[in-house]
């Protein structure tokens, strides 16, 4: 049972976004203003998140963007990745950044 | 405004332009003797200004309010109009004139001006206007007469329902009278706002009087703005085009490689359904109306979710461990048999026991087939999306010249993921041998549209480039030092190691790009900003460990600097003390794990209103911790004897 769920991205010049997503409250805390979120929310974050290679990945790039996820449920997991990124990468940074552009609840 | 806005799409002849100049900075800084090494190393890079056609919408869509707004302000000091900005334009551009409320009032002030009869007249054109499809022969007159009637022909009863509203709008001569009263309730308030004594009764002579006569004057010059706007904005026609003919190659491309992801792998597909997909194929089907089996096989697209992915080998380690997503991977098994036709319930155990089951079950070969085709096909798609794109074209002939070691330069569609600035380092292969090579990758338009602090990451980038040292060089390893960022490029495995000075490297190298830009800023040698825009401070997150470098640096700058050039890093452990030098790296990580993100601005917050909190008193802690380190670096030091000069 997923409890919580933390995404960090930043590539420390000119994008940071930061989600803490509660399960239980069905809120998520995105760059500290706090959004209701719906259950197709989650689904498209679980089904993005499910899809996500388990294993920390890198490339040689200075500068290059990190993200960090921690799954916590009834354990921790903790998944990284710098300049390389799971193929939905980029829909969960639109899945986010569609929640940030609405209206805060 | 408007300069700074072309200046984007002039990227690459501005930074070209300034390049001399750029090298003058750096020669600044770092003394006449760093000169030869500077221009080497400046010449061993290619500043790429890119942004993903996304981006560029985005910055369009800036573009068009920021100088609506602009150009908006000014018209309403040039008029001496006193009113609230909002109160009259709302956050509507010029491009959407007619929702604005001055132009809502304008309108009420037309159609009071028409008085009923001209209302009417202009009432009767609209309708006659909107219904001539459905009129047969019927002239201007006869429909006049049947609206003033409020009569609908006969041959108009059979009429669908979309259409029927229109039409009984239309021939409802009272609708006319609605449109006026339901124009003249919207726009009380916004006269009232101008004279609270207006009303029903005294609108006539009101509307003649000077504060209103003032607002419709003003409302004359509006038009003339608008197409003032619209001619600045044609400067930006081709970027229009390019935004839009990206979407359409992007969707052209799409559709291209699903297909023949489908198509590779048909033999996933119950045979009594292949006809279907096959239909769809050959562009006799849309893919929505294929079954909830194919779909669910397929995903709707090359990045969207196929059940498949459930049945991934990893996805059986994450059962194995019981993962986080572990009941998520049981049910979209369950969805995937329950799609082929096969219902056992909800308990995932009984879809393992069961024979039936089992005999459809995908093995791990065809799994992995299947997602060898659709990495494929995602790498074609990629490719050649980001290849076709006018705009990356000359970028990668140029690159492809280079002869570059490493093929995944870093110039690909994975950037239009970040929108980020970076640096690739790469190996290039000359006549005297291998000698290193850079890629500066610089977003001119970041993921919100926007384009701001240009100048300082370019300086912030050029300076890793000039820390750029190839150390070693072996036939398929090469090691590379960015100051003291060690990190080793192979050519036939990724780079696993995270470089233990990463952060550390990161926030000196901005400490020294600010001081870079505060000579810059002083020459005022701005390429993207101006004086205006240009900030040497606050524009990295790397500024957020500052409290832990900054007195370090200052120290001992010289040393720092020499030892961050050709792989000199010897030179700082032998000045401070290496053990000295890792403990100050770790305070800086161990910061930079509690306090990232949303942490730190929460950290500054209490510092701010002196709260006494575990977060301050680990702040604080941290801080004895540096100090007490310092005094370390600096004993240190007086015990060696090393004395270093810079300039």
């Amino acid at each position: 049972m997923i409890k919580q769920i933390h995404i960090f991205i930043t590539n420390h010049l000119n994008y940071e976004m930061e989600a803490k997503i509660d399960f239980s409250s069905k809120k998520c805390l995105l760059n500290q203003k706090s959004y209701s979120i719906s259950d197709s929310f989650l689904e498209q974050l679980l089904s993005i998140l499910s899809s996500f290679s388990n294993s920390v990945s890198s490339r040689n790039v200075i500068d290059a963007e990190e993200c960090r996820i921690t799954i916590i449920s009834d354990k921790v997991e903790k998944f990284s990745w710098k300049g390389k990124f799971p193929l939905k990468y980029l829909q969960l940074k639109e899945l986010l950044g569609d929640l940030y552009d609405s209206k805060l609840s | 405004m408007i300069q700074n806005y072309r200046k984007i799409f002039n990227a690459q002849e501005l930074i070209d332009n300034n390049f001399p100049k750029l090298i003058e900075l750096f020669v600044q800084y770092y003394g006449e003797d760093a000169r030869e090494d500077i221009v080497k190393s400046f010449q061993k890079a290619l500043i790429i200004p890119y942004y993903s056609p996304q981006a560029l919408e985005k910055f369009l869509n800036s573009l068009e309010l920021d100088l609506s707004k602009k150009m908006l302000n000014q018209l309403l000091v040039d008029e001496k109009l006193s009113l609230d900005y909002n109160f009259l334009f709302e956050n509507y551009s010029l491009k959407q004139l007619q929702f604005m409320p001055i132009k809502k009032f304008h309108e009420l002030y037309k159609m009071h001006k028409a008085s009923l009869d001209g209302r009417l007249q202009d009432f009767y054109r609209r309708g006659y206007s909107r219904l001539k499809d459905f009129l047969d022969n019927m002239s201007f007159e006869e429909y006049c007469t049947c609206v003033h009637e409020h009569r609908v022909p006969k041959f108009l009863e059979n009429i669908t329902s979309e259409e029927s509203h229109d039409i009984n709008y239309f021939f409802n001569e009272e609708n006319c009278r609605k449109e006026y009263l339901n124009t003249f309730i919207e726009n009380i308030f916004f006269c009232r706002k101008i004279d609270p004594s207006i009303d029903s009764n005294n609108f006539e002579e009101k509307l003649e009087e000077e504060p209103f006569q003032k607002l419709l004057s003003f409302n004359e010059k509006l038009d003339a703005l608008q197409e003032e706007y619209q001619n600045q904005l044609n400067f930006f026609q081709p970027y229009y085009q390019v935004a839009s003919d990206s979407k359409a190659l992007y969707n052209q491309l799409s559709d291209k490689y699903f297909k023949e992801y489908l198509r590779a792998n048909l033999h996933f597909v119950k045979p009594e359904e292949r006809k279907s997909v096959e239909e769809y194929l050959e562009g006799k089907k849309e893919f929505s109306v294929l079954s909830q089996s194919v779909q669910s096989i397929f995903g709707d697209s090359l990045f969207g979710t196929s059940l498949l992915e459930f049945f991934q080998e990893e996805k059986e380690e994450c059962l194995e461990n019981d993962s986080w997503d572990a009941d998520y991977v049981k049910m979209n098994r369950i969805f995937y048999f329950n799609h082929l036709g096969l219902d056992l319930g909800d308990d995932y155990e009984q879809y393992v026991s069961s024979s039936e089951a089992q005999k459809i079950w995908p093995s791990s070969e065809m799994i992995s087939q299947f997602f060898q085709i659709r990495e494929q096909y995602i790498g074609e798609l990629k490719k050649d999306y980001f290849g076709r794109l006018a705009c990356n074209k000359k970028w990668l002939e140029k690159i492809h010249s280079l002869n570059l070691l490493f093929p995944n330069h870093g110039f690909d569609f994975d950037l239009y993921q970040t929108d980020s600035t970076s640096v690739s380092p790469n190996i290039q292969k000359t006549e005297e041998g291998y000698g290193l090579f850079s890629l500066l990758s610089l977003c001119v338009i970041d993921s919100n549209g926007s384009s701001n602090h240009l100048d300082h990451y370019l300086i912030h980038e050029l300076n890793h480039i000039y820390e750029s040292y190839l150390i070693d060089s072996q036939e398929e390893k090469f090691q590379i030092i960015s100051g003291w960022d060690d990190s080793t490029l192979f050519l036939d495995k990724e780079n696993e190691s995270a470089p233990i000075y990463k952060l550390f490297n990161e926030v000196v190298n901005e400490l020294i790009s600010q001081e870079i830009c505060g000579i810059m800023k002083q020459e005022k040698c701005f390429l993207f900003d101006d004086e205006t825009t240009f900030q040497s401070e606050n524009v990295t997150s790397y500024e957020h460990e500052f409290f832990l470098v900054k007195e370090f640096f200052e120290e001992f700058k010289p040393i720092i600097i020499a030892s961050r050039q050709k792989g000199n890093v010897q030179l700082i452990w032998d000045a401070v003390g290496k053990e000295n030098f890792d403990e100050l790296n770790i305070l800086i990580n161990v910061f930079e794990q509690y306090f990232s993100g949303q942490n730190y601005y929460y950290l500054m917050d209490l510092l701010e209103n002196k709260e006494n909190t575990v977060e301050t008193n680990f702040y604080y802690e941290l801080i004895k911790r540096k100090d007490e380190i310092l005094e370390r670096m600096r004993e240190y030091q007086r015990s060696s004897s090393i004395n270093y000069s810079f300039k």
